[in-house]
């Protein structure tokens, strides 16, 4: 009782937090996500695509463009026209539509990447003071320039965390290698699984993972946990394992063990082997008694 | 134990050496023990024999030792016996995210490849479906479900089709006596029958019988759906699952939680996987508990083919 109480609570609590200050609130959006730039110049093919794409995915919420007449919902979907939309930078509004937020849906998985670019490009055309923003190459935008990392790990056993610290080689001197792409991975049976989203080395060559607490381990919790550079291409190979008693222990229990109907005849139920048994007893016993019946009437004579 | 073995051995390989002297005498002229002949000859057989890394090497019968014990008492080979043992600690499952199939049908073929099945046998099948008249249509692969609660292996009379430790549902065909009880048992319709000469019989083909990819089939036994069990054995994915070219199969061990994409070859977690795309089961009400779960075809990749489309109308006015 004591625990629904505490729960209705943290619901309640959660709901007016949701409603009050969270939507009223500014969305914010990751710098790292701000920086974020097309990779294709806009163009008016970019604009057309996105037109058609806006009328089809974003009218019904936003209305048409330009016509500040957005469905009345809280928050405010907003007309993109609007100053509102004018002042986000480009990653911002790609991150916006990449992963929305409550009423404005997330188009990560039916728009792709380009189509969401488009969008922003059909968006801006009704932004008179933008100034268009392209990379030169988007992936070399802000990495780490020099080769031959090292990768160095430790685990914090108790909070289930690791740092990794990776250095390389940068112009002959031995550097703290930052914005490198690190990912975390566990050792499963078919290959690794992805333990969340890889993690951007800080200034000082620094990543910090931070593990779910309830990954399935071996039968003593044992987890074996690798971390990768993903720009495999750029910078070659560079892993570090370990092996962690993080994991939830695996209590194997074999299916074969429990009795059930689906087993073989050494597996047979109780209930099953009970009742048939006691159903062939009870007929022997039926006609046992009625060979002593007639026995008892013979004897009558 | 091991060293009372050697000493047999090699006290056997001093007889045997003895005998082959007594029939070197015998050919120079010496009559002596001719009687000892036939053993020399037993001495000199020698049977082929493929190692794990793919050589053919010679082995004198005599030395020959099984790696382990086999049941004697069942009389199983031991392919059949470590078939009916299974992978200790495991637990497959498969996932099928239907918005990705567009009926390829890389997954049957390969399968039909492999277990030397004939065209119109199906261990996997990618049937089109439309739930009701105004429903979407979409394409949905369909192997057995490997069931934690089997109808098929209560009904066998003869203990041919089982479940294993690891969850698979295997069948024995050097055990099946063609009854058929676990056709009509199954509510998935998974299992095929051997109505008439196998394609194996017909190319003669004389593998000793090998359980978990049921090859060779033999004429009136039943044939399904193994999971692939001889590749999960290599800690490789399923033939369906490798083959398909997009992204449709997901594959793993429920104990590790874990389930592996075939095309893409990305793992990841199969409850979250399960949970973030509400999947389902086929049939659940029927307490089957099976170990293929379905992702809606929602978001789909691929358009239903029109042509299938004009099918399944003509199918609903009938």
């Amino acid at each position: 009782m004591n625990r629904y109480n505490t729960l209705k609570h943290i619901a309640l609590a959660l709901t007016l937090t949701i409603s009050n200050i969270g939507f009223s609130q500014e969305w914010t959006v990751p710098e790292d996500a701000k920086s974020v730039v097309s990779s294709v110049p806009f163009s008016e093919m970019t604009q057309q695509q996105g037109k058609d794409l806006f009328n089809a995915n974003c009218k019904s919420c936003h209305g048409a463009i330009g016509a500040n007449a957005p469905l009345p919902l809280n928050p405010s979907p907003g007309d993109p026209a609007s100053e509102r939309f004018a002042a986000q930078v480009d990653g911002a509004l790609f991150f916006k539509i990449t992963n929305g937020r409550a009423g404005m849906p997330s188009f990560k998985n039916t728009l792709s990447d380009a189509d969401r670019w488009a969008l922003i490009s059909y968006i801006r055309t009704f932004h008179p003071n933008y100034k268009g923003a392209v990379a030169e190459n988007p992936s070399a935008v802000n990495t780490f320039k020099g080769g031959n990392i090292q990768m160095k790990v430790s685990f914090d056993d108790e909070k289930h965390m690791a740092t990794v610290n990776l250095s390389g080689t940068e112009n002959g001197s031995v550097v703290p290698a930052s914005s490198v792409r690190v990912g975390a991975f566990v050792q499963r049976y078919f290959g690794q699984m992805k333990l969340g989203e890889p993690i951007k080395t800080n200034a000082s060559g620094v990543a910090t993972f931070e593990f779910p607490t309830d990954l399935q381990g071996d039968s003593i919790g044992q987890l074996k946990i690798i971390f990768k550079l993903i720009d495999e291409d750029k910078y070659g190979l560079v892993v570090a394992e370990q092996t962690v008693n993080w994991g939830e222990k695996f209590v194997y229990q074999n299916p074969l063990d429990q009795n059930a109907l689906w087993g073989d005849r050494t597996a047979v139920p109780t209930w099953l082997l009970l009742s048939y048994f006691g159903v062939v007893l009870s007929v022997f016993a039926v006609i046992g008694w009625v060979v002593l019946q007639l026995l008892k009437l013979k004897n009558l004579k | 134990m091991c060293d009372t073995k050697e000493n047999a051995g090699a006290s056997r390989l001093d007889f045997l050496k003895s005998g082959l002297l007594a029939g070197a005498a015998a050919v120079t002229g010496v009559n002596l023990l001719s009687s000892f002949t036939p053993i020399e000859t037993s001495s000199e057989q020698k049977v082929k024999v493929l190692t794990p890394d793919g050589h053919i090497v010679e082995v004198e019968e005599a030395k020959m030792v099984p790696v382990r014990e086999i049941k004697q008492e069942l009389g199983l080979t031991e392919l059949q016996q470590r078939g009916r043992e299974g992978i200790a600690g495991k637990h497959w499952v498969m996932v099928i995210d239907l918005a990705k199939c567009r009926n390829a049908r890389k997954c049957m073929e390969s399968c039909q490849n492999a277990h030397h099945l004939k065209p119109e046998q199906h261990h996997i099948n990618v049937l089109q479906m439309q739930d009701g008249e105004h429903t979407a249509p979409y394409y949905m692969p369909k192997p057995c479900m490997h069931c934690d609660n089997t109808p098929c292996t209560k009904v066998c009379p003869v203990d041919a089709t089982f479940k294993r430790q690891d969850g698979i549902v295997l069948i024995d065909n050097e055990r099946c006596i063609g009854c058929r009880f676990c056709v009509a048992a199954c509510p998935y319709s998974a299992r095929v029958f051997n109505w008439t000469e196998t394609l194996d019989e017909k190319n003669s083909y004389n593998a000793p019988y090998n359980i978990e990819l049921n090859v060779p089939q033999k004429k009136g036994t039943i044939s399904k759906c193994l999971f692939s069990a001889d590749r999960l054995r290599e800690n490789k994915l399923p033939y369906c699952v490798s083959a398909c070219p997009n992204g449709t199969y997901w594959f793993g061990d429920m104990n590790e939680d874990a389930v592996t994409n075939g095309t893409t070859g990305e793992t990841v977690r199969f409850s979250e996987l399960i949970e973030k795309n509400d999947a389902y089961t086929l049939l659940p009400e029927l307490g089957t508990k099976p170990n293929v779960y379905y992702l809606p075809a929602k978001d789909r990749q691929f358009p239903f083919d029109p042509e299938d489309k004009k099918k399944l109308n003509e199918s609903h006015k009938h």
